[in-house]
């Protein structure tokens, strides 16, 4: 029977190549636009290298220093008692305003608050958005560093092209050491191979190249070159009182380990106290800590405020599943009409059927087979759309430092989404002509 | 084989009330071929319809082959009018995308047949109707003689008791109409089918056995 329907729905479809053409492009031009989304939500939100872990991070973007201020108000109110007029007053506590301070960390204020976090698998502390510019050959090159140490490479797996992670030692000698990007490689040394022990010129050092990377291609990860914190000396009055450029990040044995970390922050919080410098301004200190998810919704929204970063995620998850339902749902409204009208065309075949002993079911999952045929057919085309369109946005750096990536779990989503697609569609004309009264269908047409 | 007792259908809208069918009383013993004849529009396919279950009588009995259907709901129906029923129509109905031979097999596919069994048996209904040589061709490419005759292997393919025709040769000329009444009478007489056939030609009802009139949805007696 399947082989049957299977043979039947391609010569349907071999029928009007007009009308199939149109409704192949309409289909594959929707799945191609939904795996794009799937290849980004994977590149930045799925498990890919070098955020293989990123479901058991706990990050700590910021510190924050607040304080609030209350207000005692006051309401007076006029009474007539007993022809006599008396005044009333009450008053109450309100919050009339807050100082607020939010600012990376200082390297000394994680390292002396947050370095024995004994939930935590391993952990680092990491500075970015440092952007600095060398001149090759008459032409600038630009590159994001990270400064860091030598756990880095543990919380995050950047997969190595050559070379390999800088040491403990490395760090606390302060060698002049760097693992970049093939990206940078690329534009600074013309190369992507071959370059381990050559030098790299930054913020007026010379790097030696111990590792090459490939780009992180994740928007959270921007860099070109990372270096030893050790390099970096920004001491002022700001790191006193605990603010730098630096954040951190916490790694859960597994992800059910999160939660203690939270916890062990929680109360490395409840001990910390306002630097003397500056309690005439605040009186509270913060550390709030985030799941990578969070931090990334918090990234897309720019919902700043302390609040409401942890329900970014809920937000976004929402604004997500909004999208794909309108995109899926549109066309899906469309491809409905068009196979209505194109079954309504058969239905003196759903009266032969039906009169010789096909039941409600049988017509239904003819029909719905057709039109899944159909969509895997629209779907397969989408997929080399959507590819090319892949390869065109990463080669033109459309999206700035995020590589889209395609995996296997790419392919597995997009077959989801055409299958959805193609019930979504195929199942309301089918159910209706399934529902065609026998005697009604071998009327309205003769063939 | 078939016995209908004072069936009636009447179609209602919310303004109108028309009755198709009136009273009507028709008993067709196994192996007998009776043809309907009455001016269009007097009920002559309600009838054949409500035979063939595919429409419901608004009140009355239907008994075919010796099981009373009116209680049966729509999953039974259709497997009893696979095993029991074979229809042939005036405009052939026939599948514009399957093969002729795929056509044919059409009712075997809801038997649970398997694909070489069903094959077999196609080829042997397309044989008996001497078509057995156009077996991959498509219905566009036949002439509405050749369409009949594998509308006419279609509906004996599964071997059903009961043949239901509804004008089978009003879509052809005489030579081609002889010619595929001839396959319905020699299928009436060889296998012992029981056929009944709606037709507006008095020479085609002639050679039939037995003959209903109607009139205005009732009998003519």
């Amino acid at each position: 029977m399947l082989t049957n329907y299977l043979k039947l729905a391609i010569r349907v479809l071999g029928r009007n190549k007009f009308f199939t053409a149109i409704t192949l492009f309409g289909i594959s031009f929707t799945l191609a636009i939904m795996m794009l989304i799937i290849s980004m939500m994977e590149t930045e939100v799925g498990s890919t290298q070098p955020l293989s872990q990123k479901d058991k991070m706990i990050l700590l973007p910021n510190l924050t220093l607040q304080k609030q201020f209350y207000d005692t108000i006051y309401t007076f109110d006029t009474l007539l008692i007993n022809e006599v007029v008396t005044i009333d007053s009450t008053y109450k506590l309100e919050e009339a305003g807050s100082n607020n301070s939010n600012n990376q960390f200082a390297w000394s204020y994680l390292d002396k608050h947050l370095s024995d976090i004994s939930s935590a698998k391993s952990y680092s502390f990491f500075n970015m958005g440092n952007s600095f510019n060398a001149y090759v050959n008459n032409s600038k090159v630009e590159m994001k560093a990270v400064y860091t140490d030598h756990r880095f490479w543990e919380v995050f797996d950047f997969n190595f092209r050559e070379g390999f992670g800088f040491s403990e030692s490395s760090v606390e000698q302060q060698e002049k050491v760097a693992v970049i990007t093939t990206k940078l490689a690329e534009n600074y040394f013309g190369k992507t191979t071959g370059i381990l022990d050559e030098y790299i010129e930054m913020d007026g050092n010379s790097f030696k190249v111990m590792g090459v990377i490939d780009p992180p291609g994740v928007s959270l990860l921007a860099t070109d070159i990372i270096v030893p914190h050790t390099l970096q000396n920004t001491v002022g009055r700001s790191e006193e009182i605990g603010f730098g450029g630096y954040m951190a990040v916490f790694l859960a044995e597994e992800e059910s380990g999160m939660q203690k970390i939270r916890d062990e922050i929680a109360v490395v919080n409840s001990g910390l106290t306002v630097h003397p410098d500056v309690q005439e301004y605040y009186n509270e200190v913060r550390l709030p800590a985030f799941s990578y998810f969070e931090i990334y919704a918090d990234s897309i929204l720019s919902l700043d405020d302390d609040d409401t970063r942890g329900r970014s995620l809920g937000v976004l998850k929402w604004i997500m599943f909004g999208l794909l339902s309108f995109f899926i749902l549109l066309p899906t409204l469309n491809l409905i009409n068009l196979n209505v009208s194109r079954i309504m065309e058969r239905s003196s075949e759903i009266g032969v059927r039906k009169a010789f002993g096909a039941s409600q079911s049988n017509i239904l999952g003819q029909f719905l087979i057709e039109n899944i045929v159909q969509t895997i057919l629209g779907g397969l085309l989408g997929m080399g759309l959507a590819l090319l369109m892949i390869r065109m946005i990463n080669n033109a750096g459309l999206l700035g430092d995020i590589v889209l990536k395609v995996n296997y779990k790419f392919y597995l989503y997009s077959l989801v989404i055409c299958l959805i697609f193609g019930l979504l569609s195929g199942l309301l004309p089918a159910y209706r002509m399934s529902k065609l009264h026998v005697v009604n269908a071998l009327k309205q047409t003769k063939s | 084989m078939i016995e209908l007792q004072n069936v009636n259908k009447v179609y209602r809208t919310k303004t109108i009330e028309t009755t198709a069918l009136n009273d009507i009383n028709l008993s067709v013993p196994a192996g007998e071929f009776l043809s309907i004849m009455g001016p269009s529009g007097c009920g002559k396919s309600t009838l054949l319809n409500i035979i063939g279950l595919l429409d419901e009588p608004s009140n009355g009995s239907v008994n075919i082959a010796g099981t009373s259907v009116t209680s049966y709901n729509g999953k039974k129906i259709a497997s009893f009018r696979n095993e029991k029923l074979g229809f042939i129509f005036q405009s052939f109905h026939l599948i514009p995308d399957l093969s002729v031979v795929d056509n044919v097999e059409l009712p075997l596919l809801y038997r649970k047949v398997g694909s070489k069994q069903r094959r077999m048996m196609a080829e042997a209904a397309l044989e008996s109707v001497g078509l057995k040589n156009r077996m991959s061709h498509y219905p566009n490419q036949l002439s509405g003689g050749q369409k009949q005759r594998v509308a006419i292997a279609r509906a004996i393919v599964g071997n059903p008791d009961i043949i239901l025709a509804d004008e089978p040769t009003g879509n052809l000329d005489s030579v081609m109409g002889n010619e595929v009444m001839d396959i319905l009478t020699g299928l009436n007489s060889n296998n012992n089918t029981t056929i009944v056939m709606v037709t507006h030609d008095e020479n085609m009802a002639k050679k039939t056995h037995k003959l209903m009139r109607l009139y205005d949805g009732a009998q003519v007696k």
